[in-house]
């Protein structure tokens, strides 16, 4: 498809990633972070790697949208578990809606009997 | 498992991982992201990389982890430092020592055992000596058991951070001031092994609880220490640390300021900012003769002194007396005044095991000054009897002391008799046998007290006139375990309402416990009434009043026998017993004075005086309208007030010398040509500036000037005590009530006080009512209370007072062990048919009785 394509999923797939993040958080009450990775990772047309989303959760961290704690395993190294803070609860559902408005418009423009 | 201990790692790749987070946990800080769960993200990464293998993890495989998962790679080469493994041993100690239980269990336990046993009190000084710090340190201690510190260790909210810096800082001050102890201790122990294995073996669990304890807050601090993330929440962790210093600049900032003001002496300063507890403290540091039982301000200036070490002699009389000063200066109260004064901090029953030696250094002393632990008042009766005829009455007030300690200790009180009362029998049981007192001159009385009960350490008791009626009660030695059993007999008259007060302890040196009631029975020819006396009776022309009340009360407040008097008889007479004749006591007509005299009122305007400034206004204002010149003094905030326009306005702190105030007022008298001069005032437990100058000018003024008190407060007034032996006083000695000021100050100005005229004859005078001998006592004791002032014949006198059994400015009486002591110090031990006493009530059978025998003699001598 060429150069133009491949940039264009890119940006759409990056754009998209910290919704997916948010969204994943938010089907559970508190994720197992490691599970949470690998969900996304393994998510077929997302194409996320683990580099990007470790770098992304401490990013969402810092800005207040989830939170973090350790908990202490029977077996392994302990535990990390996110869930979302209030702010990220609201930011979720804003893009949860403007994401609905915007597919239904791309839907719409594709087929005007929508 | 955990990450502590990962054995699915390689030591090679847990190394590398070590590594890497160093290389790297600065660049994460920056952006703040905590290392701690990189590493965690990390090693989860691995852990489930790894899936089912029974191979542990690699260097490599570290290494494809933190570049798949995106983070900076690491910097070649690893530093593969061996570490050594830790033995199951030492892996159990560390958990041990890391337990929450130390960090708060323990703690808590320690501080708990020390408020109620005050080991560490006894020994080295008091760690929790007030109630904040109480508090603070137990607040800690309950939040380290709570397991905050490692159950929420990974969720680390900043106000867990504020917390931690806050216990950081509260737990470490007292970590700093018990590591000292600790060195003793060891010290200690090491002594006991050395030098004394008998002994010393019974002291070793001491010093090992001792130690404990000293190290506790230690462990505490150690707790707090090794919980607080210095890494992350450095904002809060800060803020907290503050708050740990204002908690402790709350707590303890109040004593620090305290003990500066004591150094600088500046009553003011520890009224704004200090703790009148801490200086009450003060006033008995060093009553146990060493330099213990301080508190945590007080153990740090000591620090590296010898009497942290026990050695050397550290008590500071002057020192102390200069607080006790201060103290009044500060509250306008005397520092024995308070019932919890001096006491010892445990609160369990055998504290008194860990307190260590407690020296009575008063013993035997001139004063009653601090307060003695485990001695009690354990019993109180008074008994009275009024005649109203003569306006006579007598009170007889027994009293026991109970000492719940482990030495014998000397219990000591000033009495402030009704006004113008005598003491007039003194009566100690010994072996259960009631001995009556010998009456001597004070110097003759004096001596054989001391003697015995200082030096032989035997049984006496003491009364001796203070002044301004007053006495000083001593008696020795109430042993452990045992009551002492003393009577008090108080000749007295009735005022003009007809009333007859109850003598008070205003001072003391041993405890009054809460629930002791005080038996009473009063009886008279009159009808009577008390306050709070519910018991009544009526025999004949006899009437009783009787009941209970709290001990405390009588003790807090001048209380009275309000008597319905028949109007006085013009004359009465009585037996005397001591002179072999009739004392025959004729009532002079009232003569009041019309003068519109001036008057000079100087006031003690300590801190009591603040309830007093209305009616005290409202006095001076009515006086004025009633055409007397009144000028005022006020002796306040340790400066001097003329005439100011309203009390209201000043402000009464403290506790104030008088004497300038009265000089300056003596002057204004003088130059003002006023005849009086009044001094209200309060208590004054503490001897300022010398008295002299203001007698000189009062003995040597040209200008008359009759000096008048008006007590207010009650309470013990040192320089009261001082003038009264000097000068002839008049006014109430008793403290008066608010409604009672302005007929006080008029009754001052117009002198019209009953007056009496006296003569002894043979036989009985024609006329006149026949009333008990109290009436020649307390004749004896005005004649030689009016001599004793200037009077340079005193042992002529001393023999009068000695005669008629009275205690008065000359002489004194003491009860001693044996006939052997009386006679070695020159003493007579009173005939006990001599004595005063609360006479019986004839019972109507007996009275019938004798009317029946007598109508059967007449019948018969009829017949």
């Amino acid at each position: 498809m060429g150069d133009g394509f491949d940039n264009w999923t890119v940006q759409l797939r990056k754009g998209i990633l910290e919704f997916c993040v948010l969204s994943s958080i938010a089907v559970e009450e508190e994720a197992y972070g490691y599970e949470l990775v690998k969900k996304l990772v393994n998510a077929p047309g997302l194409d996320a790697s683990e580099g990007s989303i470790y770098p992304l959760l401490s990013r969402m961290r810092k800005q207040g949208l989830i939170q973090s704690r350790l908990e202490e395993s029977e077996a392994g190294p302990a535990r990390k578990y996110y869930r979302l803070t209030n702010a990220g609860k609201a930011r979720s559902l804003a893009m949860q809606s403007y994401y609905d408005g915007l597919t239904d418009a791309v839907s719409s423009i594709g087929n005007p009997t929508k | 498992m955990n990450n502590e201990d990962p054995t699915w790692l390689t030591d090679e790749a847990r190394i590398a991982l070590d590594a890497w987070e160093q290389q790297h946990r600065g660049s994460w800080m920056k952006e703040f992201i905590d290392p701690k769960e990189v590493r965690a993200d990390v090693e989860a990464h691995l852990w489930h990389a790894r899936g089912e293998s029974e191979e542990p993890v690699t260097v490599d495989q570290v290494n494809e982890a933190i570049q798949e998962m995106g983070f900076a790679a690491p910097v070649e080469p690893y530093p593969l430092v061996e570490t050594k493994k830790k033995s199951r041993i030492g892996s159990f100690l560390d958990e041990l020592i890391t337990h929450p239980f130390f960090w708060g269990v323990w703690p808590l336990i320690v501080v708990l055992v020390e408020m109620a046993t005050g080991l560490l009190a006894g020994m080295f000084f008091d760690p929790i000596s007030r109630t904040p710090q109480a508090v603070l340190l137990l607040s800690f201690c309950v939040l380290g058991t709570l397991g905050l510190l490692k159950k929420l260790n990974e969720q680390r909210p900043a106000w867990l951070s504020i917390l931690r810096g806050a216990g950081l800082v509260v737990a470490g001050y007292w970590s700093l001031l018990l590591l000292p102890v600790l060195v003793i201790g060891f010290l200690g122990y090491g002594l006991c092994i050395v030098y004394t294995i008998g002994i010393g073996l019974l002291a070793i669990p001491l010093f090992l609880i001792c130690m404990a304890t000293a190290a506790a807050p230690l462990y505490l601090f150690y707790g707090f220490l090794r919980s607080t993330n210095l890494e992350r929440h450095r904002g809060p962790w800060l803020i907290g640390m503050l708050l740990g210093l204002g908690l402790l600049l709350i707590v303890e900032g109040p004593s620090y300021v305290t003990r500066y003001a004591v150094a600088k002496e500046d009553p003011g300063l520890i009224r704004k900012l200090g703790s009148e507890e801490t200086l009450l403290s003060m006033c008995y540091e060093g009553r146990v003769g060493k330099k213990s039982f301080t508190d945590t301000t007080g153990f740090i200036p000591s620090l590296g002194s010898r009497e942290m070490f026990w050695v050397g002699e550290s008590v500071d009389l002057e020192e102390i007396v200069k607080r006790r000063e201060l103290y009044y200066r500060t509250t306008g109260k005397a520092f024995n005044a308070h019932d919890d004064g001096g006491a010892f901090p445990g609160w369990l029953p055998g504290e008194k095991w860990f307190r260590g030696v407690t020296l009575d250094e008063d013993l035997g002393g001139d004063g009653v000054a601090g307060r003695v632990a485990d001695l009690d008042l354990s019993a109180s009766r008074l008994d009275a009897h009024i005649d109203a005829a003569s306006r006579l009455g007598y009170w007889e007030w027994t009293m026991e002391f109970g000492n719940s300690g482990q030495r014998n200790k000397e219990a000591r009180m000033q009495l402030l008799l009704p006004a113008d009362g005598v003491v007039s029998r003194l009566t100690l049981w010994v072996n259960d046998e009631p001995q009556e007192a010998a009456f001597s001159s004070t110097a003759k009385v004096t001596k054989a007290y001391k003697s015995i009960a200082v030096q032989e350490r035997r049984d006496p008791v003491l009364v001796r006139w203070v002044g301004a009626d007053r006495v000083l009660v001593q008696c020795f030695p109430v042993l452990p375990n045992k009551d002492m059993r003393i009577r008090i007999g108080i000749t007295a008259p009735l005022d003009a309402e007809g009333r007859f007060f109850l003598p008070r302890i205003i001072e003391k040196n041993f405890g009054v416990p809460e629930d002791l009631e005080s038996s009473l029975w009063i009886q008279g020819d009159t009808e009577m009434s008390l306050d709070g006396l519910q018991g009544k009776g009526a025999k004949g022309k006899w009437r009783e009043t009787h009941g209970k009340l709290p001990a405390r009360e009588l003790m807090a407040r001048h209380t009275h026998v309000k008597c319905d008097l028949p109007e006085e008889p013009a004359m009465v007479w009585a037996e005397d017993p001591f002179a072999g004749n009739t004392l025959v006591r004729t009532r002079l007509p009232l003569r009041s004075s019309e003068a519109k005299d001036d008057l000079v009122i100087v006031i003690d305007g300590s801190s009591y005086f603040s309830k007093w400034t209305e009616t005290a206004d409202e006095a001076i204002a009515e006086l004025r309208e009633a055409g007397h010149g009144v000028r005022v003094i006020v002796a306040a905030q340790e400066e001097i007030f003329e005439d100011p326009s309203t009390l209201t306005a000043i402000d009464f702190a403290g506790g104030q010398d008088c004497i300038s105030a009265l000089e300056a007022g003596l002057n204004l008298a003088t130059s003002t040509g006023s005849r009086h001069l009044v001094w209200l005032h309060g208590a004054q437990p503490v001897t300022f500036s010398t008295e002299e100058g203001f007698l000189q000018l009062l003995e040597r003024g040209f200008h008359q000037v009759d000096f008048s008190v008006v007590d207010l407060d009650g309470g013990p007034n040192r320089l009261l005590e001082k003038v009264s032996k000097r000068i002839g006083i008049a006014g109430a000695a008793r403290p008066v009530e608010l409604e009672e000021l302005i007929p006080e100050l008029k009754g001052i100005l117009e002198s019209n006080r009953e007056r009496y005229e006296w003569k002894r004859q043979e036989g009985a005078p024609e006329g006149g009512k026949k009333v008990s001998d109290q009436l020649a006592r307390w004749h004896a004791w005005k004649q030689v209370k009016k001599a004793s002032i200037g009077s340079p014949d005193r042992d002529k006198l001393a023999k009068l007072a000695a005669k008629y059994q009275l205690v008065t400015p000359v002489s004194g009486a003491v009860v001693l062990e044996t006939k052997e002591d009386y006679k070695r110090f020159g003493l007579k031990q009173v005939d006990v048919d001599t004595t005063p006493s609360v006479p019986g009530i004839p019972e109507p059978s007996t009275a019938l009785l004798v009317l029946i025998g007598s109508l059967m003699v007449w019948r018969r001598a009829r017949i």
